[in-house]
């Protein structure tokens, strides 16, 4: 079965590749659209696509600039504006691009009419010009209209070719499907099940595959965050505002590494490698880059290795002035464990003990153990976090946390199969690599990105089958996104208001 | 730049070069024959929201409360340090205490984070209610929901008649969250889960203000306003094709498209139908150049200086007669450096009173100060000044950040009104819920309804803050 399938409108970062591809536009105007809402970690839920007046009106200006530049490009009709016959051969070629399938005759009908009426009342390259602004502004080019066999409610049915190929290039590239897709779509390639899993691993060869999987990356691990990391200057003066910079570089060379070069789960969480240029080995204390350019270098992997222990990941989890267990601890819980322990309650101090010399970080919440209040939930996040102590504030490794030695020993409760003890970040990421919590956890938060929405009861199948298709595959994240193109949740649509 | 006077002829340079053409602004002034026939001035809502409430209260972890709350009732009031900026307007200012969030208490018991339950109440009155994994947009996505019912502003704006270009105009300062838009950063609601974003942008909001849609102002105001209706039109005509091939909640969804769609047609309407004026009552627009990144935190009192500006201009032009200004967002962590701050505001409301926070509150007491002055010094067609036209509302999400109160909310206000409210005064109305307050505001603009929100938790007006 295939879940829900809301319709979905284009994201920002959609529309501007969308008109990219389109128009040639390089002025990407959905930089002004306002700010998605985030739901479930992501910014393209279909759920939480909400209007507003505001974005109409923009909308309706960047439709305004589109179409003032198209026409102003002298190649766009490769004809006279006043030449009726060549403009309806531009609306059902354009028509078929912007709205990512054949228009149907009336369709054509309609934008030829409104041409016509435009020209009469005004003239013809103003004519051209609205059209292409009105087209620009329907349902069938901002969202992406599936009617997909519409049949009587409840009924389930296989997308249509086109609608494949459009659900196959938002899904990997975040743009309007390329020439090869329509002719596959064209071609009826698409109805079977072979056919899309060729489009799809040609797409995820193409270079345009590293945006999304880069975007998934940005927001399944928050690595916007590091841009706003602030910290005591006082206290850590290396931390320099350009670090943030090349710690986002670090994790996003990491991450498009992992994916593109063929990783897997094991090597995002357990790589003993990196990369980094000159200053940022600096920062670090790794020798070897001798240049501003990044460099792959290996890691010390008695002590760091994968995602969770870049810096960019333990600074921005942290606070201004020390580490904040509770903030690592949350974050893997949330984000590889797929558990969200609930808010603090009302009327608590959450602000952590000020630093003392004399006490550890542990030592100074130790209250969340000792307190019933707090031990409920925090146990689930603390023990976890208290496994990176070995990491200051800054993401730097320290031996000692001042005078005092570091017990990084930790404990994941709580989960289905990832129960235990550990000590330090090296067993922590071993253990979390080995995980079937963890496995599964990846391939929903994909799956919340790729379907643009949040799983249902009735996706079970779909779930189950893509984590035995990342199995099988060594747990590749290239077979994982693929595979994300081979299931019932995104082969078929049941129709809307079937009885829940 | 120096400023310009409008004309049918200005064009003016906005941000990013793009020559806006100021046409049709004529056409949203009030007319001049009004103003000949002895011209009564219109009244205007405007809501005031900084984050985090206050930590004055009475408990050893707070401030002395009078640092926020003056102590004496009447007009012999005492402004403390944090409220210290208001003291040039006292004669405007009406201070009530004693207004409870009570529904927002309904919702404590594992509800989510408490200031997004007050974010989402503070102008809809309506309590979320229910477990916050069954509600919102997502079930389970946020710690909290989206409001679930309209808020004040967007309930009153299409029932007071007033035949402005805006309904109502959103403004905010870097009301994003660091971690994305959350139930924290939406404040205003055109219905349940259905959030109205603030333009964080002053720029974008400039333009959006005075463009007429005519690019490089060669086309006029007419004809331009003729092309995009047709275009419009064609686009409804779209929608309303696709419907009925949509199952429910996609329809539900589209259909909201097509009504915002159909509201921006009639506000292009507007520019022509409406008797055009001279630019009298608008005089001179300062246009917004090169603001700044509007998401970078050190812009953060240049913006919202951007904003207020704007916004000022709004009420003078008369573009809207309701507006909203949103700073930052409901548990901000904001380190506000520029008021010798060096810490995180929402950190520090957990730690309790302190200097560093104490100047969090007064630089945002001395930004409603800069607004109330900008109203104060702009003459009304009326004679009188915007600022006594006018009725500011500053408004917070939870009243004591140190325990997330939801007693004694915020309420501050500047200007009478138009001599509807008391002013120059301190008042208790003795633990009101904050419904009765927004029924209050809702009287004053004209919409004589009783209740607003959930009425089991009062009806009827706040009768002591009226004069």
């Amino acid at each position: 079965m295939p879940g829900p399938s809301p319709i979905r409108r284009l994201s920002r970062i959609e529309y501007n590749n969308t008109v990219a591809d389109l128009l040639g536009d390089s002025t990407h105007p959905a930089q002004a659209f306002p700010d998605e809402e985030l739901a479930l970690g992501f910014t393209n839920n279909a759920n939480a696509q909400t209007t507003s007046s505001l974005l109409i009106e923009k909308y309706e200006n960047a439709a305004a600039n589109l179409a003032t530049a198209a026409v102003a490009k002298p190649d766009l009709l490769g004809c006279d504006a006043a030449d009726a016959a060549c403009v309806k051969t531009f609306i059902t070629k354009f028509g078929q691009k912007a709205y990512r399938r054949p228009l149907a005759s009336d369709e054509v009908d309609r934008l030829v009419a409104f041409y016509n009426t435009s020209k009469t009342s005004w003239d013809a390259a103003t004519a051209v010009k609205l059209t292409i602004q009105a087209m620009l502004q329907s349902p069938h080019f901002l969202y992406r209209v599936e009617a997909g066999g519409a049949g009587t409610p409840g009924s389930v049915a296989r997308l249509s070719s086109y609608e494949l190929a459009t659900r196959l290039s938002y899904a990997l590239w975040g743009t309007m499907p390329d020439a090869t897709l329509f002719a596959a779509a064209e071609a009826k390639e698409l109805d079977t099940n072979d056919g899309v899993l060729k489009q799809a691993q040609r797409m995820i060869a193409d270079p345009r595959a590293k945006q999304s999987v880069g975007t998934f990356f940005e927001q399944w691990l928050d690595l916007a965050k590091v841009a706003n990391i602030e910290k005591s200057q006082q206290l850590f003066p290396q931390f320099t505002p350009q670090i943030r910079v090349l710690l986002r570089k670090e994790q996003d060379t990491f991450l498009s590494d992992v994916v593109f070069g063929g990783g897997n789960l094991n090597t995002l969480l357990l790589a003993n490698y990196s990369f980094m240029n000159k200053d940022l080995a600096a920062y670090y204390g790794v020798t070897g880059p001798s240049g501003d350019q990044f460099e792959k270098v290996t890691l010390d992997s008695t002590k760091r290795v994968g995602v969770l222990t870049a810096g960019g990941f333990l600074a921005s989890s942290a606070k201004v002035d020390q580490t904040s267990p509770v903030q690592r601890g949350l974050f893997v819980r949330e984000r590889f464990l797929c558990t969200t322990p609930p808010p603090p309650p009302a009327n608590v101090n959450t602000t952590p003990p000020a630093p003392n010399p004399d006490l550890t970080t542990r030592e100074r919440f130790a209250q969340h153990e000792a307190s019933p209040s707090c031990s409920g939930c925090h146990k689930l996040m603390d023990p976890i976090g208290l496994g990176f102590e070995q990491f200051d504030a800054t993401g730097r490794w320290r031996a000692m946390e001042g005078t005092l030695a570091i017990d990084a020993s930790g404990e994941i409760v709580s989960t289905l199969a990832t129960n235990g003890k550990f000590n330090g970040a090296v067993e922590l990421a071993t253990k979390l690599a080995g995980s079937t919590d963890v496995s599964a956890c990846v391939v929903k938060q994909w799956f919340r990105y790729a379907y643009g929405r949040s799983e249902a009861n009735v996706d079970s199948c779909t779930l189950a089958s893509l984590g035995t298709t990342f199995g099988q595959g060594q747990n590749s994240f290239q077979t994982l996104v693929v595979g994300l193109t081979q299931t019932d949740a995104f082969l078929y649509r049941t129709q809307e208001g079937a009885p829940k | 730049m120096k400023p310009f006077r409008l004309s049918r002829r200005t064009l003016l340079r906005g941000a990013g070069g793009i020559l806006i053409g100021l046409p049709a602004l004529e056409a949203m002034l009030r007319t001049s024959s009004a103003q000949a026939a002895g011209p009564t001035a219109p009244k205007r809502l405007v809501f005031f929201y900084t984050p985090n409430g206050t930590n004055a209260g009475n408990s050893e972890k707070l401030a002395d409360e009078t640092a926020f709350w003056p102590a004496a009732l009447g007009p012999d009031f005492v402004l403390g340090s944090e409220v210290a900026p208001l003291e040039p307007l006292r004669k405007h200012l009406l201070i009530a205490s004693g207004i409870n969030a009570e529904s927002c208490k309904a919702d404590i018991d594992g509800h989510g984070d408490l200031h997004s339950i007050a974010m989402a109440q503070l102008l809809t009155g309506v309590a979320t209610s229910v477990d916050a994994a069954t509600i919102g947009l997502i079930p389970g996505a946020n710690p909290t929901a989206y409001g679930q019912g309209i808020s004040l502003d967007q309930y009153i704006a299409p029932k007071i008649g007033a035949n402005t270009r805006f309904p109502t105009l959103e403004y905010g300062v870097l009301t994003t969250t660091d971690y994305g838009v959350l139930p924290l950063s939406r404040m205003i609601y055109a219905g349940p889960n259905r959030p109205v974003p603030a333009e964080q942008d002053p720029a974008a909001m400039f333009s959006r203000m005075f463009s007429d849609g005519t690019s490089g102002g060669q086309t006029s105001v007419t004809i331009a306003a003729a092309q995009r209706k047709s275009v419009l039109d064609f686009v409804m005509d779209d929608f309303a094709r696709l419907q009925p091939s949509l199952g429910a909640s996609d329809r539900m969804k589209l259909d909201a498209h097509l009504t915002s769609v159909r509201e921006l047609e009639a506000r292009i309407a507007k520019q022509v139908t409406a008797t055009p004026v001279t630019t009298a009552s608008c005089g001179t627009v300062q246009p917004v150049v090169d603001p700044g990144d509007p998401m970078a935190k050190e812009n953060f009192p240049a913006i919202g200086k951007l904003q207020m500006d704007l916004l000022v201009l709004a009420l003078k032009c008369d573009l809207t007669r309701i507006a909203s200004l949103q700073w930052s967002w409901a548990r901000s962590n904001l380190v506000h450096t520029w008021a010798g701050v060096t810490q995180g505001h929402h950190d520090m409301t957990h730690v309790g009173a302190s200097d560093e926070l104490s100047k969090v509150n007064a630089w945002y007491a001395s930004q409603l100060a800069y607004l109330g002055q900008q109203l104060l010094a702009t003459p009304d067609v009326d004679g009188a000044t915007l600022l006594d036209n006018t009725l500011v509302y500053w408004c917070s999400d939870v009243s004591y950040a140190y325990t997330h109160g939801f007693d004694n909310i915020r309420a501050f206000f500047l200007g009478s009104g138009g001599g509807t409210f008391k002013t120059g005064q301190h008042v208790d109305v003795g633990g009101q819920a904050h419904q009765k307050l927004l029924v209050t505001l809702m009287n004053y603009m004209g919409v004589n309804e009783n209740q607003f929100g959930i009425s089991t938790y009062g009806t009827g007006p706040l009768s002591a803050l009226l004069a």
